[in-house]
C-alpha cells in the first residue's frame, strides 16, 4: 500500500510540471502588458502621471518582464521549489499569502457543493432506482437533466431571484457566515447532482440485479438493510470515482460561482489577476489548484481499498 | 417481513414498503445534512467586521423619524467630539502612497498622511502643510522649504528633512515599483538636508508643476523608520505618516480600520479647526457589488459610501435623512484621443466632422442621469489655468458635420455609408467593456447617422492597451484625473506615443511637443496660465481628442454628517468632519 502511495506521489511531480509549465505559455500568449496595466486607468482610477520612458522600462525590469521567456520560466520554478511564489504586480502581497487567505473560502464552498451534490444526488439517484419506470424516476431525471443542462450562473441569478430578493431567507452576496454559503453550494452542488443522480441511479439497477441481493432478500433481511448495506456499498465506487472528478469541475465551477454571489475566494481571485494579467497570481493559484485536484483524486483512488476489500494495492 | 405495498417492478419480488423507504431517505438527508454543516463549521466561515455603530454620535439616520429638516450649508451647530463613521468603499491595492496609482487609494492617503504643500479651496493658491514657508528658485531647478517643527509620525519619530528626502529618495528606487509618484517628481535629481528644518528639492531642469504635484497626496512624506522596517513590499500593508488618522488594521478583502491620532496638532492650511480630528474611527468595509452597497448607505450599514448609482441620485437628494454629495475631479475630462496618423482620421477634417457630428449633451445625460458635466475640452472645468473658450468651439452641427465630410471628399454613398475613391469611411473604435462601451454605442449610432461605418470593439482593458499601443484605432479612450495641467503632457506629448502610451493620438507633434515642455519649465504663474490656454485651444483646433463628460465622484452620506469638505480629487477631509448626535 505504501509502496503504491509513494509511486503515484512522485508520478504527481511531472504532472505538476507540465501544469505549471502550460499555465506558464498560455498566460504569456495572451496579449496584454501587465506593466501597462498597472499605469494605466484600469477600473476608473487613473494612474501614472508623466512617468519617463526610462523608468516605464524599469518597472518592465523591475517586474521580469524584460527577460527572455525560458529565462522568467527557470526563476519562477527555482523560486517556487524554495516556497517562494512571488508577489502581486497589482498589491506586492505575496502570493501566497493571498492564497492562504483565498482558499478556506474556495473550500468551504467546494465541499458544501459537494457534500449538497452527494445528498441529493444519492436521494434522487437510489428513489429513482428503486421506482424504476415510475413517475418518481422521471421526475429525478428530470432534475437531473437540468443539472447537468443549465449554466451554472443562470442558476444562481434564478436563486438569488427567488430566495434573496424574493423570500429574503438568504442575503444574495457575501462571505461571511453560514447563510451566506447555503445559495452557492446550492447552485454547484446542483449542477454536479445531475451527474451523480444518473450514476447512483443506473449502478444501484445494476447492483440490485446481483445474487447477494437475492440471497439477502431471501434471508428475511429488512428491505432497508438490503438496500443500504448491501446494495448501496457496491454502488459507491464508480460514484466515488465520479465524486472524485466532480470535485475538479466543482473548483472550476467556483470561479463562476464566486462572481455571481460577490464571494472571496481563488475564483475572483483568479478572474481579476487575469483581468490585469498579474502573473505571479495566476500562476500560483493555477498551481494550487491543480495540487489540490491531485491529491483529492489520489484520495479516491486509497478509498476504493476501503470501500472494497477485494481492492488491493502494491 | 414487511408487507410489500409496491409491487411494480416484477423484477424486485420484496418491493420496499413505504416506511422503509422513509426510513431509508431520512437516514441518507440526515447524513448528507451533517456532513453539509461539518464542513462549513470546519471552513473559514469569514469573519464580518463587527459593524461599529456610531457611538457618541447617535445612529445612522435610518432610525430616524425623519423629523427635523437638515442642511450641510453652514449653521450646523457645534462639532461633537467622538463617533465612528462607516465607510462603504472599494478595497485598494496598496497602502503606500509612494506606490499606489489608485485614485480611491489617494483619497484615503489624504487622511493619514499630510502634505508639503496644500491646495487652497478655490484650486489655485498654495497654503502651508508641513512646509511653512517655500521658494522656487528663479531657474525653476531647486525649491527650498521650511518645514514646520514638533511634527511627529504616528510611530513616535519625527518629522524632518532627512524624512523628507528619505521619502523622495526612495519613489526614485525602481525596487518601489512606484507607479504615480515618480511622474510627479518629474525631473528629480536630489533632496539637500540644509538642517533638520529646512530641505531643498534639486531637478535638472525647471519644474513648475512640482509645488502642484506636493500637494498630491503619493508625495506625502512617509516615515523612514516604518519604510525602512517593512520593507518595500510591507509599508503598504502597514502606512506609517503624519495624518490626523492611523492605520490600524487591515482585514484583506474585508475591512480596513483607521483611528485617531491623538498626538495630531499640526493642521494643514486647508483645515478648519484645531487639534486631533473629532472622529474616533473610520471603518472602512469593502463591498464590491454597487448594488449591495447603495443597499448599505439605506440601510444604516454604512454612513457614507462611494457610489451611489446615478439612477439614484435624484432620490436620494430629495430625502432628508441623506445627502448627496457630487464634487468634480480636475485633470483631463474623460476623453477620446483620435489617431491622426491612420486614416480616415488622419484628415484633420474628418476629425473636425466626428465631433461636431456627437450630440455629447444627450449622451452624457444618458449614460448619467445629469449627474455629470459633458467635456469640451482637454481639460476638465475645475483644473487651473482652464480655458472657457473651449465650449463654444464644437457645438453639435450635423450639417456642418456633413459639410466638413464633403469637403474632404466622402460623398454619401447608396447604401449611406460615405465613400471616396471607392472606399467606405470606416472608423475603428475600441474600447473597454464597461460604461466606455454604453457611450461607445450611443457615440457610433450619431456616426452612423453622418455616414459613417464604425467597427466598435468593446474590449477588456488589457487587450485595449495592446491594440493602442499597436495603433489599430481610429477613436480610442483615456483618462487621467490631475491637480495640475501638466496631465496635458503625459496625454499630448510625442515621448508618450511609445513607451507608455497615454498619447494615443499617434502622431508626433513638435510644435505641441514645445509649448508642453515651455509651459513646465515657466515659473511665472501668469505666463504659465496663457500657455496653458495656448495649449488647450491648440489640441482642440487640430480635434485631438472628443471630450466626453468630466469625472465627478459620487458620495452619498447620512443627513447626520458634518464638516464635509473636499479634498483637490474629490475625496473627503476626515479631519473635520463629525457626527451629529
Amino acid at each position: 500500500m505504501w509502496r503504491y502511495i509513494e509511486r503515484r506521489v512522485l508520478v504527481t511531480i511531472p504532472v505538476l510540471i507540465g501544469v505549471s509549465l502550460l499555465a506558464f505559455s498560455i498566460i504569456h500568449l495572451i496579449p496584454g502588458d501587465p506593466a501597462r496595466v498597472l499605469l494605466g486607468d484600469m477600473g476608473g482610477g487613473s494612474a501614472a502621471g508623466d512617468m519617463s520612458q526610462q523608468a516605464y522600462l524599469n518597472l518592465r525590469h523591475q517586474l521580469g518582464l524584460d527577460k527572455p521567456l525560458v529565462v522568467q520560466y527557470a526563476d519562477y520554478v527555482v523560486n517556487a521549489v524554495q516556497g517562494n511564489l512571488g508577489h502581486s504586480y497589482q498589491t506586492n502581497r505575496s502570493v501566497s499569502s493571498l492564497i492562504l487567505t483565498a482558499a478556506p473560502y474556495t473550500i468551504e464552498l467546494t465541499v458544501a457543493g459537494l457534500g449538497f451534490a452527494i445528498l441529493l444526488g444519492f436521494v434522487l439517484g437510489v428513489i429513482a432506482s428503486l421506482y424504476r419506470n415510475t413517475w418518481v424516476d422521471s421526475l429525478a431525471m428530470l432534475f437531473s437533466l437540468i443539472g447537468l443542462a443549465m449554466p451554472s450562473f443562470w442558476l444562481g441569478f434564478i436563486l438569488i431571484e427567488i430566495f434573496a430578493f424574493g423570500l429574503g431567507w438568504f442575503p444574495a452576496t457575501g462571505s461571511n457566515g453560514i447563510k451566506t454559503l447555503i445559495l452557492p453550494a446550492a447552485t454547484l452542488g446542483f449542477i454536479a447532482a445531475g451527474t451523480v443522480t444518473r450514476l447512483v441511479r443506473s449502478t444501484m439497477l445494476e447492483v440490485l440485479q446481483q445474487e447477494y441481493v437475492v440471497t439477502a432478500r431471501s434471508k428475511g433481511l429488512r428491505e432497508r438493510t438490503v438496500v443500504v448495506r448491501h446494495a448501496l456499498r457496491n454502488a459507491l465506487i464508480p460514484v466515488v470515482t465520479i465524486v472524485g472528478l466532480q470535485f475538479g469541475s466543482l473548483l472550476a465551477g467556483a470561479v463562476i460561482i464566486e462572481t455571481v454571489f460577490a464571494r472571496q475566494g481563488l475564483g475572483r481571485l483568479i478572474v481579476d489577476a487575469v483581468l490585469s494579467r498579474d502573473y505571479p497570481v495566476i500562476q500560483g493559484t493555477i498551481f494550487v489548484a491543480a495540487v489540490i485536484y491531485v491529491f483529492v483524486n489520489l484520495f479516491v483512488d486509497l478509498s476504493y481499498a476501503w470501500l472494497d476489500p477485494r481492492i488491493k494495492y502494491e | 417481513m414487511d408487507t410489500g405495498e409496491f409491487r411494480s417492478d416484477p423484477a424486485r419480488p420484496g418491493g420496499v414498503s413505504r416506511r422503509a423507504l422513509v426510513r431509508g431517505a431520512a437516514g441518507v438527508v440526515l447524513a448528507g445534512v451533517a456532513s453539509s454543516l461539518l464542513s462549513a463549521c470546519g471552513g473559514t466561515t469569514g469573519q464580518g467586521a463587527p459593524t461599529a455603530a456610531a457611538s457618541g454620535g447617535g445612529t445612522p439616520a435610518s432610525g430616524s423619524t425623519g423629523s427635523g429638516g437638515t442642511s450641510t450649508t453652514a449653521g450646523q451647530g457645534n462639532p461633537v467630539s467622538g463617533g465612528t463613521i462607516v465607510l462603504g468603499y472599494d478595497e485598494p491595492p496598496t497602502m503606500d502612497p509612494r506606490v499606489s496609482g489608485a485614485t480611491i487609494a489617494w483619497r484615503l492617503f489624504y487622511n493619514l498622511f499630510d502634505q508639503l504643500v496644500v491646495l487652497g479651496a478655490n484650486g489655485g493658491d498654495f497654503l502651508p502643510g508641513l512646509a511653512t514657508k517655500w521658494e522656487a528658485a528663479p531657474d525653476g531647478k531647486s525649491y527650498q522649504f521650511t518645514l514646520r517643527t514638533g511634527v511627529k509620525f504616528h510611530d513616535g519619530t519625527d518629522f524632518n528633512a532627512d524624512a523628507v528626502k528619505y521619502t523622495f529618495d526612495s519613489i526614485m528606487d525602481p525596487a518601489l515599483k512606484s507607479l504615480t509618484a515618480i511622474g510627479y517628481l518629474g525631473p528629480y535629481q536630489s533632496t539637500d538636508v540644509v538642517d533638520p528644518s529646512t530641505a531643498r528639492v534639486n531637478f535638472t531642469a525647471a519644474y513648475a508643476p512640482f509645488l502642484a504635484n506636493l500637494s498630491h497626496s503619493v508625495l506625502s512624506p512617509v516615515s523612514p523608520t516604518a519604510a525602512k522596517k517593512y520593507g518595500v513590499n510591507g509599508f503598504g500593508q502597514n502606512p506609517v505618516g503624519t495624518g490626523p488618522f492611523m492605520f490600524k488594521e487591515w482585514q484583506q478583502k474585508i475591512s480596513m480600520t483607521l483611528v485617531k491620532n491623538p498626538d495630531y496638532n499640526w493642521p494643514t492650511g486647508v483645515y478648519q479647526h484645531k487639534g486631533p480630528a473629532y472622529l474616533d474611527q473610520i471603518t472602512l468595509k469593502f463591498i464590491v457589488d454597487p448594488t449591495v452597497r447603495m443597499g448599505s448607505l439605506t440601510s444604516g450599514e454604512a454612513t457614507i459610501i462611494d457610489g451611489v448609482l446615478p439612477q439614484d441620485v435624484k432620490q436620494l437628494k430629495t430625502d432628508a435623512r441623506y445627502q448627496v454629495m457630487l464634487p468634480s475631479v480636475p485633470g483631463s475630462p474623460q476623453v477620446l484621443p483620435m489617431n491622426a496618423a491612420k486614416p480616415p482620421t488622419d484628415d484633420l477634417k474628418v476629425r473636425q466632422a466626428i465631433i461636431y457630428a456627437i450630440d455629447m449633451n444627450t449622451v452624457v445625460n444618458t449614460l448619467w442621469f445629469g449627474s455629470r458635466k459633458t467635456a469640451k475640452g482637454p481639460l476638465s472645468s475645475p483644473t487651473w489655468s482652464y480655458d472657457p473658450k473651449v465650449e463654444t468651439m464644437y457645438p453639435y452641427d450635423a450639417n456642418k458635420a456633413a459639410q466638413l465630410l464633403d469637403e474632404a471628399g466622402w460623398k454619401k454613398g447608396s447604401s449611406g455609408v460615405r465613400e471616396k475613391n471607392g472606399q467606405q469611411l470606416e472608423i475603428v473604435y475600441i474600447t473597454t467593456n464597461d460604461i466606455q462601451g454604453k457611450a461607445g454605442e450611443l457615440v457610433q449610432s450619431y456616426l452612423t447617422d453622418a455616414g459613417m461605418k464604425v467597427n466598435l470593439q468593446e474590449l477588456e482593458y488589457a487587450a485595449t492597451a495592446a491594440d493602442y499601443l499597436a495603433g489599430k484605432h481610429n477613436i480610442a479612450r483615456i483618462y487621467f484625473s490631475h491637480v495640475d495641467p501638466v496631465v496635458l503632457t503625459t496625454l499630448y506629448h510625442s515621448r508618450n506615443i511609445q513607451g507608455t502610451n497615454f498619447n494615443r493620438t499617434m502622431l508626433p507633434r513638435p510644435d505641441l511637443d514645445k509649448m508642453l515642455d515651455d509651459a513646465t519649465a515657466e515659473m511665472d504663474r501668469t505666463k504659465r496660465q496663457q500657455d496653458y490656454v495656448a495649449i488647450q485651444e491648440y489640441i482642440m483646433n487640430n480635434a485631438e481628442v472628443i471630450p466626453l463628460w468630466e469625472e465627478t465622484v459620487f458620495w452619498g452620506a447620512s443627513a447626520k454628517v458634518k464638516g464635509i469638505h473636499f479634498q483637490p480629487l474629490g475625496g473627503i477631509w476626515f479631519y473635520d468632519v463629525w457626527l451629529q448626535p
